[in-house]
Order: C-alpha cells, then sequence, then structure tokens
C-alpha cells in the first residue's frame, strides 16, 4: 500500500479533519473490530459494514457528526476499516491454536457466495495496485456500507458512472475469486 | 497481470455495457483491435458480469445458505427471506392450527440492541400492534428468543419494492399517483395514532402480486434509534426532510417530505440522488437513466404528463420548510387524486381556451377537495383524541412519543389552523382542530411530573386556543366561554411555575399575556369592566418584571396600552383612552420590523388608532375625529391589499371605511359617508362568501349595513334604506334569539333597532318609530337589571333613544 489510507487525491481540509477523527477513533474501531470477532464459534462469518454501522452509532454519539459527514467520514475511512478488520483477523488467529476461518457472506450482487476476508483483502489489494479507483468504490461499498447513490455524490460523478464502475469492479471481483 | 491491460479490459467493458446487445461484438472487437490477451480479459469479466447479474435478479433477494433457527416463539422457520441492517428476515408459519398461516419474522441482530432497551422495544411493539391498515403489512406480535435477541412477527408480504414494480411495470404516471394515494392513506392512519414512520422511502412501501402497496417497517426506525445508544435514527439520504438531516427528531411532516421524495423517484425511475434537487420532476425526466433507453417521443410524453400539477405538488410536498409542505400525508393524497380527476382531454389541450377553462375549473374543485381532505384529517383527529382521553396519558410520558403529542399539538395549532384559516369555509374544522389540539394540551398540563419547559408550552398553546376562540387578531370562533375557561387553565398553570425555577421573563410574559387577554373578553363579550381594570393592573405588575429592553417586553406593553384605551373608551374616560392610544402607536410604530411578528404588530396599531378615533368621536367631536378615522382607512386599506389572502384584514378594512363613513353621516355629510359605506358593502361579499358563518364577518355585515341605510336615507332615497335595516333588523332578531346568545348579541339588537327607530324619526315617520325605540329600550333596561350596560351605552345609546322618545313620542 503505498498511500496509507488508499485514497490518493482527497482535499487538504477535509483529509486533515478526517486524520484527526481518525485518530481519535482508531482504537475504538480497533474495539469494536475485535467485538466483531470475537465468538467462540468454530467459523465465524461476519458483515464487513457491522464494523460501520457500529462505528458510525458510536461515532455520532460521540461527534455528533450530521447525516452527511457521517457519509464522508465512512467514505474516508472505508479502506482503513478494511485494514483493521484484516489486522484484528490475522492476530486473532496468530493467538488461537485452532484459528476458526473468518469468511464473509458477499452481497448478493456479487454472487451470494462465501469467501474467506483475507482472500477479499487479497483480491482489493491486487485490484489497488491496477485500478485503485475500482477497489476504493468496492471499500466504499462494502466497508463503509455506502450506497452507489451515496458515493455518486461524495465523489461528484453521476450515479451512472459509479453503477457502470460498480459493475466492472464487481465482475473483476467475481472473475478473481471464483471457481477458474 | 499487465496493469494496462486490466485497466483497458474494464474500461472496454463499461462501454460495452452501455452498447446495444447487437452494437457489441462490433464494438469490442474494434476496441481490441485483434489483442487477443486484452480481448480474452474483457471476456473474462463480460462472463463474471453475467454471473452475478443471474445471481441477483431483479428486486429479489435470495435465500441464503448459513444457519437458520428453527423456530422463533411460536413459529416454525420456512425460509430466509433477506437479509438487512437489522437483522434476519425469515418466513415462518404457525403450526398448532388446522392450516398454515406464514408471517414474516424480523429478528433484530442481538449486537445492535442494547440490553436496556428492551423495555422500550416492548412497548413500541405494543403500540405498533395498534395499527391496522389494508396498506399497512400488519404487526401481529413479538418477543424476545432463545438467544436474546427481539423479534417481530408481521404479515408477510411477498413483493418487490414500489420503485423496481412501477420500473418493472412501466406504470405511467396515473397508476404512481393511484399506488402513492394508497401509501398516503396508510401513512396518515399511522400518523392519527402518533405514529412516525420516519424512514419511508421506496424499499419500505412492497407491493404485493395482486398489486397492492403495503408500507412495512412502520416505526421500526424508532426500534432502531432506541436500540443504539445515541437514539441515532436510521435515515436514507434523499428522502429524510433537511430537518431530520440536521438532526431534528422525526414529525408527521418529514413522512409528508418522504411521501413526495418518493413520488419524484417513481415518476422519475430514480432515486433522489440521481438528479439534482433543483430539477422540476418534468425535467428530471429527460435525464433519468432509467428512461435512458426509452424514446425521446416516451419521454418527452411522460415529462408532458408531469408537467405542471405533478411538478407543484411535488414542489410542495417536498418543501425545505415543513410548513411550507401540506399539512398532512391525506392532503398530499387529495392533491394526487384531483389531478386525476380532472386532467385536461389530451385531444384538446393545444386549444389555449379550453385550458385555460379546464385550469381554472381545476383550481376551483381543487379548493373544494382541498377542504373536504382537511375535514376527513379533523374528523380523524378527533377519533384520536377520543382514544388519548381514554389512555393513561400519565403513563406515557416517559415514552419518546411524549414529544410527538407536543409536535403534534403544535403542528395542529399553528400549521394546519393557518392553513385552514386562509381556505374558505373552513369555520368547523377550525374549531375541531382547535378542540383537538385542546384535548393534546389538556393531556400534557394534566401529566403529574410535566417539567416546567412542557408546562410553559401547554399555557401558551392554551392561550392560542383562546385566541382562535375570541381573539381579536384573527377570524375567531366566537366562542368567548370556552376561549375564558381556556385563559383560566393557562392562568392555573401559570401560577404553578416558580419563576424562580425557569425563565422568570417568560413566566411574567406568559402571565401578562393571559390578562390582557382576559381583560379584553370581560370588557368586550362580558362588559365586565371591573374585572377588565382588575386584570390590566394584575398585567402592569407583570409586564413590569420582565427586561424592559426587550422586545417582548414592548409588545406586551403595546398590548396593555391597546386594552387600556378601549377599556377607557367603555367607560367614557376619553382622555385617559387618548393618551393610552397614543403611547400604543408610538411603541408598535418605533419597533423594528421583523417578519415573525408583523402580523400581531398591525393589528395591534390598528387596534390602537381605532380606540384612538373612538375616544376622539365621543370625548371630542365627531368632526374632530375624522382625522384618525381617515389614518385607520389608510393603514387597513394598504394591508388588505397586500395581504388578499388574510381575510381578518379585509374586515377590518372594511370596518375602518364603515367608522369613516359613520362619521361623516353624524356631521352631516351623507354623500361622503355613502361612498365609504359603498366602497365597505363591495368588499363585503368577498368577506361573507370565505366564511358565512363567522361571527366577526357577520358582525361587520350588520354594521355595514345599518349605516348604508342611513347614509340612504339621509341621501334622498329612503325606502332603500329602510329596506336595508328591515333586513338586518331580522337577522339581529335571530342572533340574539339563538340558543347561546351573548349579551352583545342582546346590544347588537337594541342598537339596531334603535337606529331604525332614528331612521323613521328622522323622516318625520313617529308612528314607526316610537315603537320600535320602546322595544330598543325594554332590552337595554333588561340589560342594566343585569348589570351588562356599559357606561359608553349610557352615555350615548341608551341617552339617544331617551332623547329621542322625549322629542317624538309624547
Amino acid at each position: 500500500m503505498d498511500s496509507p489510507d488508499g485514497q490518493g487525491q482527497g482535499g487538504g481540509s477535509l483529509a486533515a479533519a478526517r486524520d484527526a477523527l481518525l485518530r481519535a477513533h482508531y482504537d475504538e474501531f480497533r474495539k469494536v473490530a475485535g467485538r466483531v470477532l470475537n465468538g467462540d464459534a468454530a467459523a465465524l462469518k461476519i458483515q464487513p459494514t457491522d464494523l460501520a454501522h457500529e462505528a458510525v452509532i458510536r461515532l455520532s454519539g460521540l461527534d455528533r457528526l450530521d447525516f452527511k459527514g457521517r457519509t464522508h467520514f465512512l467514505s474516508l475511512s472505508a479502506r482503513v476499516m478494511r485494514q483493521i478488520l484484516i489486522d484484528e483477523i490475522r492476530k486473532m488467529r496468530a493467538a488461537k491454536r485452532s484459528p476458526p476461518p473468518v469468511s464473509t457472506e458477499l452481497p448478493p450482487e456479487l454472487g451470494a457466495q462465501s469467501i474467506d476476508l483475507e482472500d477479499l483483502d487479497r483480491a482489493l489489494q491486487k485490484l489497488e495496485t491496477v485500478a485503485p479507483e475500482y477497489a476504493k468504490l468496492v471499500d466504499q461499498r462494502y466497508f463503509a456500507g455506502l450506497t452507489l447513490e451515496e458515493v455518486a455524490e461524495i465523489e461528484g460523478i453521476s450515479v451512472r458512472t459509479v453503477k457502470r464502475q460498480w459493475r466492472a469492479a464487481r465482475a473483476w471481483l467475481v472473475a478473481e475469486l471464483g471457481p477458474r | 497481470m499487465d496493469q494496462t491491460l486490466t485497466r483497458r479490459a474494464l474500461s472496454i467493458f463499461e462501454d460495452a455495457l452501455d452498447a446495444e446487445d447487437d452494437a457489441r461484438e462490433p464494438l469490442i472487437s474494434a476496441a481490441c483491435a485483434g489483442d487477443a490477451a486484452l480481448e480474452a480479459e474483457v471476456r473474462r469479466l463480460l462472463k463474471a458480469d453475467a454471473l452475478a447479474e443471474r445471481a441477483m435478479p431483479a428486486g429479489g433477494l435470495q435465500p441464503r445458505e448459513g444457519p437458520m433457527p428453527t423456530r422463533i416463539g411460536h413459529y416454525r422457520i420456512v425460509e430466509r427471506l433477506g437479509q438487512g441492517g437489522m437483522g434476519d428476515v425469515f418466513v415462518g408459519a404457525r403450526d398448532d392450527g388446522l392450516f398454515e398461516h406464514a408471517v414474516a419474522i424480523k429478528r433484530v441482530r442481538p449486537t445492535l440492541f442494547a440490553e436496556t432497551a428492551r423495555a422500550l422495544f416492548e412497548r413500541e411493539r405494543r403500540a405498533l400492534a395498534t395499527l391496522s391498515h389494508r396498506h399497512i403489512a400488519q404487526l401481529y406480535d413479538g418477543g424476545v428468543d432463545d438467544t436474546g435477541a427481539p423479534y417481530l412477527i408481521m404479515e408477510l408480504v411477498r413483493g418487490v419494492g414500489i420503485d423496481d414494480y412501477a420500473l418493472a411495470r412501466d406504470l405511467p404516471p396515473s397508476r404512481i399517483a393511484e399506488m402513492m394515494i394508497a401509501v398516503c392513506e396508510a401513512v396518515q392512519h399511522a400518523h392519527q395514532n402518533l405514529i412516525v414512520h420516519a424512514d419511508l422511502k421506496p424499499a419500505n412501501i412492497l407491493v404485493n402480486q395482486a398489486g397492492d402497496p403495503k408500507v412495512v417497517d412502520f416505526g421500526v426506525a424508532r426500534l432502531l434509534s432506541e436500540a443504539n445508544e445515541a437514539g441515532l435514527y436510521p435515515q436514507t439520504p434523499g428522502y429524510s426532510s433537511p430537518q431530520r438531516e440536521a438532526g431534528a427528531a422525526p414529525t408527521p411532516a418529514d413522512d409528508v417530505f418522504a411521501l413526495g421524495a418518493i413520488l419524484r423517484a417513481l415518476l422519475t425511475g430514480e432515486g433522489p440522488r440521481g438528479t439534482a434537487h433543483t430539477l422540476l420532476t418534468s425535467e428530471a425526466i429527460g435525464r433519468s437513466m432509467a428512461f435512458a433507453d426509452r424514446t425521446p417521443e416516451w419521454r418527452a410524453a411522460r415529462a408532458r404528463d408531469v408537467h405542471g400539477d405533478l411538478d407543484a405538488i411535488i414542489a410542495r410536498a417536498c418543501a425545505a420548510q415543513a410548513e411550507d409542505r401540506y399539512p398532512a400525508a391525506v392532503a398530499l393524497a387529495s392533491d394526487l387524486r384531483a389531478w386525476l380527476d380532472f386532467r385536461p382531454i389530451s385531444g384538446r389541450s393545444s386549444d389555449r381556451l379550453y385550458v385555460f377553462k379546464k385550469f381554472v375549473r381545476r383550481r376551483r374543485l381543487r379548493v373544494a377537495v382541498g377542504a373536504s381532505a382537511a375535514a376527513a384529517l379533523v374528523l380523524a383527529l378527533a377519533v384520536t383524541t377520543t382514544l388519548y382521553a381514554q389512555t393513561d396519558f400519565a403513563r406515557r410520558e416517559a415514552e419518546a412519543r411524549f414529544t410527538e403529542v407536543r409536535s403534534l399539538a403544535k403542528y395542529l395549532l399553528y400549521d394546519v389552523y393557518d392553513r385552514l384559516d386562509r381556505t374558505p369555509q373552513t369555520l368547523a374544522m377550525r374549531r375541531d382542530v382547535a378542540r383537538v389540539a385542546q384535548g393534546f394540551l389538556n393531556a400534557l398540563s394534566d401529566t403529574p411530573s410535566a417539567p416546567p419547559a412542557v408546562l410553559q408550552e401547554a399555557a401558551e398553546g392554551l392561550i392560542r386556543v383562546a385566541d382562535l376562540q375570541a381573539g381579536r387578531s384573527r377570524a375567531n370562533l366566537g366562542e368567548t366561554e370556552a376561549a375564558l375557561e381556556n385563559l383560566a387553565r393557562a392562568h392555573a398553570i401559570s401560577q404553578k411555575l416558580e419563576p424562580a425555577a425557569t425563565d422568570s421573563d417568560s413566566v411574567s410574559a406568559l402571565r401578562a399575556s393571559i390578562a390582557v387577554r382576559q381583560a379584553a373578553i370581560e370588557m368586550n363579550s362580558r362588559q365586565d369592566l371591573a374585572a377588565a381594570g382588575r386584570l390590566l393592573d394584575d398585567a402592569a405588575v407583570d409586564i413590569a418584571r420582565i427586561d424592559g429592553a426587550s422586545r417582548r417586553h414592548a409588545m406586551l406593553t403595546t398590548q396593555f396600552e391597546v386594552e387600556s384605551a378601549i377599556l377607557g373608551n367603555w367607560k367614557g374616560e376619553y382622555a385617559a383612552s387618548t393618551v393610552h392610544a397614543r403611547r400604543a402607536i408610538e411603541i408598535a410604530t418605533s419597533l423594528t420590523p421583523d417578519p415573525a411578528d408583523a402580523r400581531d404588530v398591525h393589528y395591534l396599531l390598528v387596534r390602537a388608532w381605532d380606540a384612538l378615533a373612538e375616544a376622539v368621536y365621543y370625548g371630542q367631536s365627531e368632526a374632530a375625529s375624522e382625522a384618525p378615522y381617515r389614518e385607520l382607512v389608510k393603514l387597513t386599506s394598504a394591508y388588505a391589499a397586500g395581504h388578499p389572502e388574510d381575510m381578518l384584514g379585509l374586515r377590518i378594512a372594511i370596518e375602518a371605511r364603515w367608522a369613516l363613513g359613520a362619521t361623516l353621516l353624524g356631521i352631516n355629510r351623507p354623500r361622503d359617508a355613502l361612498a365609504e359605506l359603498d366602497a365597505a358593502a363591495a368588499m363585503v361579499p368577498t368577506l361573507l362568501d370565505f366564511q358565512p358563518d363567522d361571527e366577526g364577518a357577520r358582525r361587520t355585515h350588520k354594521i355595514v349595513l345599518a349605516a348604508r341605510a342611513q347614509a340612504l336615507a339621509m341621501s334622498g332615497r329612503f325606502p332603500e334604506g329602510v329596506a336595508l335595516l328591515r333586513e338586518q333588523l331580522k337577522f339581529a332578531t335571530d342572533q340574539a334569539q339563538r340558543p347561546g346568545a351573548q349579551p352583545s348579541d342582546q346590544r347588537s339588537l337594541a342598537v339596531t333597532l334603535a337606529m331604525l327607530g332614528d331612521l323613521y324619526a328622522d323622516n318625520k315617520r313617529n308612528k314607526e318609530a316610537c315603537p320600535i325605540y320602546a322595544q330598543a329600550d325594554d332590552i337595554f333596561k333588561q340589560l342594566a337589571a343585569n348589570n351588562q350596560v356599559s357606561q359608553l351605552d349610557r352615555d350615548s345609546a341608551i341617552r339617544m333613544i331617551h332623547e329621542r322618545q322625549a322629542t317624538h313620542c309624547k
């Protein structure tokens, strides 16, 4: 990862605000991620958006972010949330004698199949190197739980464009993760 | 893998998505230009895309693999219907009966649900279960399962979101309007049960196989807000109002906003974020991606259908300010129905005259429809109050709904009432609205542990109801006794408020505003001048406690001076009255204009000038009062011309001309008088058409008639004058004899009789005049026996009758 937040560009003041927020709540995110993963089941199945939702619920209580602020914040921290989640998964796996597989159900539009979160992370890292804006879109959609409309609004591009890009990113992920 | 290859493949793939089916292959071949690796990558993407598309057919959610509970509550789990942000939805079947009854079971994810919220969840669930409407998915039951996760048992709706349904079936705007009418009615039903949906969006309106829309997840937004510590309500961008986005708690007006946004989404085929908000709905249709594959003709036709009325309906529903929106979901529904019923026939739509006529007809009908919708609202609200009277309000006080009751009372008293105030022929409805709001306010003020701020608000609400019933600055309902009761109630509340405990200025202001209103009713309706005087003294004490530099102080002082001037006139203390009135005018004109209270200031100023003119008329001379009366005519005519919707403004402009005309009659300038009175009479029909049964309007009608009759007679048109006055006399007699007549009705009859007597006597018809004077005198004697005669009447009306009798009736 060449850019620490995976965002590439981003306005100065907004980025600064995001950094401050993230610094303030990084530990909070970690705790949430830990809690999401803290099950004794033989196999964990989680929804990455749980993390985002929990984080937002906590953040909104702490910071009185308005709705637009929340969406923006989520979008900006989507990549970080994925990172935290993967880190926590690795930590948990290292600590347990027989680490459970941590899989996630991809949304139906991604084929409704169960995949290992680390595989998903690897695929996304690969996509980041070739087409970062597509990877970012997946993060926003999947890890921050934003709708395509919200992404369009945040990025200042048309919903039509976002829909096309999403379909392309989706096709690429399905091809990458699916049976060969 | 070659990075640029993937990039280029993604880009070609996207272009291919846009291409028509038969253009796709040539496009791919041309773009890849013989690069086999690139083409293979594009095809790999296309294949994966087809796979993903198949995995998600439009609108449907697929049953998932994964652990599924076998039972929840009394229900056997049959299948998983879907998975949402708040948890899972299953299909359950009750298997203890002869036949299986399928239900939807929504299980809230335990991690999202704090232990403390469980009790609230339980109570809320019971409230939601009371909703029963054809277009609302019924909530049957609920509970907590073995794992501690709360669940809801709901009517199973097998269907798709209304947006997908409308797109898939290619619904025309008329069908969309019909479906939205059903949805509006469902939302209205919930509002009447004091339940706000708070998260209306297309995904929450499912359409079943029969084509019936069903609103789902009523109140779930609230459940979710209670489930997280921050009390955060979920909301959907584009469908939530600016107030909600700013963090305000949900109100019925927010649901109206969402309904408008949904209507727009259905008509344009895409969600609110798809097109700029500044675009009219009809304009957005042309740019909608959902209709990109339609012919330009099709799009133009749809835009034409939506242009105008539907554009206006959506704009009103989605107005940024809550008070500019439809007052209720049912009002939105009624406009949609009006649009459905009265659309011009397309074959003739190019005929401009036809369109114009149709337009006028539609507008007129719409006013009538609007009024009937309001009637439905009031009727329904009446049911709501009855319900509330039956429930133990105190038990509910801790609930968040308490806030909603407050907001509903406010909404009724200010938004709904003001709107009805501007709608013709709604007097009975306004009376009902006031009564219903009063029910809410009584419930609020009776709550033993209501905090001071709520009590203060309830008292202010009661004052507002009293103003509606008998206030001077609006077309009142003519219910003086009820108004006095409400003021007494407000007074009792204000006594409970510790000035030290809350903002002492506002408690003093509250008490002063109650006292000046009580004083006004005591002197004007009950003719109890002593009581009015005592109340004004009380008001002065409270006003003195308020910060002298505040606007509140200035407004209350003006009010106090105006009422004091009027009391002075009743008591015959004209010199004092002149001083009070001049002081009121001075303060009111020195206030910096503020749109928030411009109307109140105007009416205070009008009453001050009126009191001044009257004091000069009686205290100095009729001739001297011409100047202040002309000032009054100037002030009121300008206002009436600038505010055609303000019926009170019109009435007061009429009354000012009447007062000037009557004065000119008295100084023997009948022709000048007739000009003023004709101008006044010309405005009367507008007033009566608007509200034939309004007490104030009737009174105005009465006095203009009487004065015109005199002016006609004095201008040499005696028979015309007698006919007019006889008509008036009949009216006054009916009023005085109706049940619930007030002393002021008796007085008004006596004055009318005296005027008719004067008309005859002045024209040397003593034989007719004398029995009429005797009748008038009898009425005043009766009033005097009950101590209901003012000094003003003793000084003028009664004395004049006696003088006339002495001269003409020996």
